[in-house]
């Protein structure tokens, strides 16, 4: 697949509902160690209530999709991933404002755009121990993929490489936000569960859209 | 006014908080909350539109603060901007404040009308005070900045005008002119032509006032900034214009209350609540405290306390503004309004600021010198109205000394012994802070049966009267007074034998009382089993507190008025339907009957402006008043469907006379609903629906009506007023006040007949289904339930029980065929005899 469109990125949003199910203890076992212990919980919550609201009332384009996604979010996930996921899909939406289809370098910038807002409402940079570690090398590694004229395939792949290794590092870092960072020198040693929802997301990506 | 929205990852918690912050400074608030997730926001978390539409339903053009918690409720707040447009979200800030510390702080500022950047400042030092306290005090900071000084901008506009208004540029018009200004981004400046002083800033009630504009004076008015244009318009209207202000200044030089009645023996006075006691005379005197003299080491933290005093103060005397609005009316509650602004004047605040930074006054000391000098300033005025505002402002000045020292107004009046106490007026504040244990009876100069205070009497059961001779409170401490609160006499040292026949009277209506007391929850069934609904009329939560104490079945009659009656605009959703909760809450599964506004030129409602009619009782009044304003009835609507969502409610709508307004209700109640549905709000659907029979019209259209309702609910008052043409207030139309009135009976029936044919209950909501004569009477017409004050309730069931409904019938019929009023009571009387 070369180009993906709103179906895509429906069965993309849908299969988020999946993956965080099957995660969900997961996630929300990482989350334990260091922040809430309900990551797990409200990230299923959240994809279950958006693939509900496709169910009802199906978006029509592709900005549509992402933004109905970022407001259902918004409103269901109760923690600050909500604002931060939600964030992510809102900038994401304002990325592809009135496209029908997305080339690997489009599906770049979508994940730049919804990076920058991550980045922008959690004021965290590289290195915090947060999604942004996951986030920041994967969108870096499939902006170079999609400069060096790389395919669908090679983007997405490149990007979720860079994410999963980001997303391993956050084990080594100390917490400098959230919760977690009242633990200060204790958060070392487990992984960050913001990282690993946020290795998912592109991982599903790259699921879905290569078997399409 | 800044708005305040408050944010928590707990519903519970910001819900909580709210309440806090509004015993601190009064009801009278813009404040919104927003916490927790989920449908219900039951789970801990915050949800980014859920805290848009708080600070929607609170903004203003003055701005909006947010105060909140911890982790994503930061975030949330930040999305939440996201979605407003670029000209709001400049007016919104988002406060680092601690929440709790930052929110009371806010809340003080906020209740000054301090502007979006010193509401945001105060609430971010909120946390100074227990830092200080707990952590020993941080090297010294520096004073906050003084206003801005008034440098000369490129951009002043002038005015010159002749001031028209009948004392000058006084208390009123210059409230009016500093609250018209207020809103408007301008800064004005105003100087008394040829005068030769400085210019003073129109934000200031004191400085204009101390300009000492006559009528016939003219003025400078300079204005700058984006609206300055605006604000000289403003400033013209308010002071070439008499119109406004003639009435009231007209009565304004209070007449001597010499016309009151002079002390006689034994005096006819107002019975408020019932009871007869004889005791020592006690006078309610607020003390003055002594003003300390020591410095102090910390003047931020001594301004702060000084801002919380001015604070209170202000909701105590908001809370007298509603009281005199309700007794009065808008004219007499104006001058509260008044008072209140001198409060905030920023003159008054800039020069105990001043003591209190620069010669490290106390609080109280600083501000005595400040209120002191500016009253001296008003007593050197030639315009002898003017002079007496000195008075009242020494008068509020004292009220703040008592809050400094840690009372309030009411705290002067220590009950050794138990006693009567006798006041001027006494709010329900003061009244709930006296020893209730020591207090006999009451006695007040001002106030009637149905103030505050009356009805607090009443749920304390404590004897009362009012409209007591001044010069009670001239009598020597510890004179014996007895109060009769069942017909309304006073005696001074009563005879042996008065004092016996009161006892006496008082020790049955005891006994009486504990047994009517003792069955109140228990249902009212009549001697041949038919059972009647006893309910209550309330419109507050200690109302219908005493209504439950009561045993009332419900509430008959939730009147919103007084919902209403808070702010200077009218109450948004959330705020009604948090007022409406505070109900039902505690009515659990009772059903509570709202009834929607019921404004007009005769009741006035704060805030809602309303046209002068040269007959008001025939006016723009009841659904007429709410039809005519859809947008504010569409507000309440939504408030009670939400409040439905939790609690039993009916729903009425007052003053009706066509099946055309009926059709027009019920198709705004169906929008709100349809509104709701779309929008996810969680609301209850449907509800019972009916409407006030208070109009012969509805009274003789009832079927037609009924097919279309759920219930109706007959309001006597209006009823006879209406089918008599008599208005009600008139002193010298009493003889037809009496709802026994053959016609009005008549009437009655016709409902009763309309709404059975349909199958639909009525009930009796007006006085009369208190009176013991009228009851069988109601009864036998058919009246399926009864709605009376809360302090009745539980005599009203103690009636039914020994009623048989079939005996009730006959004498309905016969009092249906009576030639007049005299007659149907005569009759009701001999019935009543023989229970």
């Amino acid at each position: 697949m070369e180009i993906i469109d709103r179906d895509d990125l429906l069965a993309w949003l849908r299969e988020l509902q999946r993956v965080y199910a099957e995660n969900r203890d997961w996630l929300t076992e990482l989350d334990a160690a260091i922040g809430d212990a309900d990551h797990g919980i409200n990230m299923d919550r959240g994809f279950t209530a958006v693939a509900e609201d496709f169910e009802k009332s199906p978006p029509a384009d592709m900005a549509g999709v992402l933004k109905s996604a970022a407001m259902v979010l918004i409103r269901t996930v109760g923690g600050a991933s909500g604002p931060l996921y939600g964030t992510f899909f809102l900038r994401a939406a304002g990325a592809c404002t009135g496209a029908t289809k997305l080339g690997p370098d489009g599906v770049a910038a979508l994940f730049d755009a919804g990076l920058r807002g991550v980045v922008e409402r959690g004021r965290a940079e590289a290195g915090d121990k947060t999604m942004v570690d996951a986030l920041l090398p994967a969108v870096a590694a499939m902006q170079r993929a999609a400069s060096d004229d790389g395919d669908m395939r090679a983007v997405l792949a490149a990007g979720v490489a860079a994410a999963e290794e980001g997303m391993r590092r956050t084990g080594d870092m100390q917490a400098r936000k959230g919760r977690a960072s009242y633990l200060g020198e204790r958060s070392i040693g487990h992984q960050d569960p913001g990282a690993t929802s946020a290795f998912l997301m592109i991982r599903a990506a790259a699921d879905t859209w290569n078997h399409g | 006014m800044v708005g305040l929205v408050l944010v928590s990852h707990s519903r519970a918690l910001a819900e909580a908080l709210a309440g806090l912050v509004r015993g601190v400074t009064g009801t009278d608030l813009p404040l919104a909350i927003a916490g927790g997730s989920g449908d219900d926001h039951a789970e801990p978390g915050t949800d980014a539109m859920d805290i848009l539409a708080a600070v929607e339903s609170v903004y203003r053009p003055e701005g909006v603060v947010v105060l909140m918690d911890l982790g994503s409720a930061v975030l949330s707040a930040e999305t939440a901007l996201e979605f407003l447009d670029a000209e709001k979200r400049a007016r919104v800030r988002l406060c680092s404040a601690p929440l709790v510390e930052g929110a009371v702080a806010a809340a003080v500022q906020i209740g000054l009308g301090s502007n979006l950047e010193t509401v945001c400042r105060e609430a971010g030092l909120g946390l100074a005070p227990k830092k200080q306290h707990l952590d020993g005090p941080d090297p010294p900071a520096a004073p906050a900045p003084s206003p801005p000084c008034e440098a000369e901008g490129p951009h002043w506009q002038e005015a010159r005008l002749t001031v028209r208004t009948p004392h000058g540029l006084h208390a009123r018009p210059a409230a009016r002119l500093v609250r018209a200004l207020a809103g408007l981004d301008a800064r004005v400046r105003i100087a008394r032509a040829g005068a030769g002083r400085e210019p003073v800033p129109a934000d200031s009630l004191n400085r204009i006032a101390l300009l000492d504009v006559a009528r016939g004076d003219e003025i400078l008015v300079s204005a700058a900034g984006p609206e300055a244009q605006k604000a000289l318009a403003a400033v013209r209207e308010i002071v070439e214009n008499p119109a406004p202000d003639t009435a009231c200044d007209a009565s304004l030089p209070a007449p001597p209350p010499a016309e009151s009645p002079g002390l006689t023996p034994a005096m006819e006075v107002l019975a408020v609540s019932p009871g007869a006691v004889v005791g020592p005379l006690v006078v309610y005197r607020p003390a003055l405290p002594e003003v300390p003299r020591q410095r102090i080491a910390d003047p931020q933290s001594e301004w702060q306390r000084l801002q919380r005093a001015l604070a209170q103060v202000e909701s105590e005397m908001r809370t007298r503004q509603h009281q005199t609005l309700q007794r009065l009316g808008a004219e007499e509650a104006a001058i509260f309004e008044a008072h209140r602004l001198m409060l905030q004047d920023p003159t008054l605040l800039q020069r105990a600021r001043d003591v209190i930074f620069g010669e490290m006054a106390n609080a109280a000391l600083a501000w005595h010198r400040s209120v002191a000098a500016v009253a001296a300033d008003y007593g050197k005025l030639c315009d002898d109205y003017l002079r007496r505002r000195a008075d009242d402002l020494l008068d509020i000045g004292r009220r703040v000394l008592l809050a400094l020292a840690g009372r309030s107004a009411r705290g002067g009046t220590v009950l050794s012994t138990a006693s009567v106490l006798a006041a001027r007026d006494l709010s329900p504040a003061d009244l709930a802070a006296v020893d209730a244990g020591q207090l006999l009876g009451l006695v007040t100069v001002a106030g009637g049966p149905t103030s505050h205070c009356a009805i607090l009497a009443r749920a304390l059961d404590i004897p009362a009267v009012a409209g007591a001779p001044e010069t009670v409170l001239q009598l020597a401490p510890g004179t014996r007074l007895a109060l009769d609160g069942f017909d309304g006499q006073l005696w001074i040292d009563p005879p042996a034998d008065v004092v016996a026949q009161l006892r006496s009277r008082q020790r049955r209506w005891q006994a009486q009382r504990r047994e009517n007391r003792r069955d109140a929850r228990q249902p009212a069934v009549t001697i041949d089993g038919r059972s009647v609904a006893v309910t209550a009329n309330a419109g507050t939560a200690a109302e219908a507190r005493a209504a439950d104490r009561n045993g009332a079945d419900g509430i008959g009659l939730m009147r919103t008025e007084f919902i209403f009656m808070t702010g200077t605009e009218p109450p948004d959703e959330d705020r009604q339907l948090q007022a409406l909760r505070q109900i039902t809450g505690v009515m659990g599964q009772r059903t509570v009957c709202v009834r929607t506004l019921d404004a007009g030129g005769d009741k006035p409602v704060a805030g809602l402006a309303v046209a002068a009619e040269a007959n008001p009782f025939l006016g723009v009044r009841g659904v007429r008043f709410s039809l005519a304003r859809p947008e504010w009835l569409c507000v309440q609507l939504r408030a009670v469907l939400r409040a439905a969502a939790t609690g039993t409610l009916k729903l009425m709508f007052p003053m009706v006379s066509t099946v055309e307004e009926v059709e027009r209700c019920l198709s705004l109640l169906a929008s709100a609903h349809r509104e709701l549905a779309e929008q996810g709000r969680e609301h209850g659907w449907p509800l019972p629906v009916g409407i006030m029979v208070e109009t012969p019209a509805a009274a003789l259209l009832a079927a037609e009506l009924a097919a279309r309702l759920d219930f109706f609910s007959i309001g006597t008052n209006d009823l006879t007023q209406y089918t008599l043409a008599a208005e009600r207030g008139n002193p010298a139309l009493a003889p037809y006040t009496d709802a026994l009135h053959p016609a009005v009976l008549q009437m009655m029936r016709q409902a009763v007949q309309g709404a059975h044919h349909h199958g639909r209950p009525v009930s009796v909501c007006g006085e009369l289904a208190a009176d013991a004569a009228a009851v069988p009477v109601l009864l036998g017409l058919g009246i399926d339930e009864l709605s009376v004050a809360p302090s009745a309730v539980s005599d009203v069931k103690a009636l039914v029980r020994r009623l048989d409904s079939r005996r009730c019938r006959e004498l309905a019929s016969e009092a249906l065929a009576c030639d007049r009023a005299a007659r149907v009571r005569q009759l009701a009387g001999a019935f009543t005899a023989t229970l």
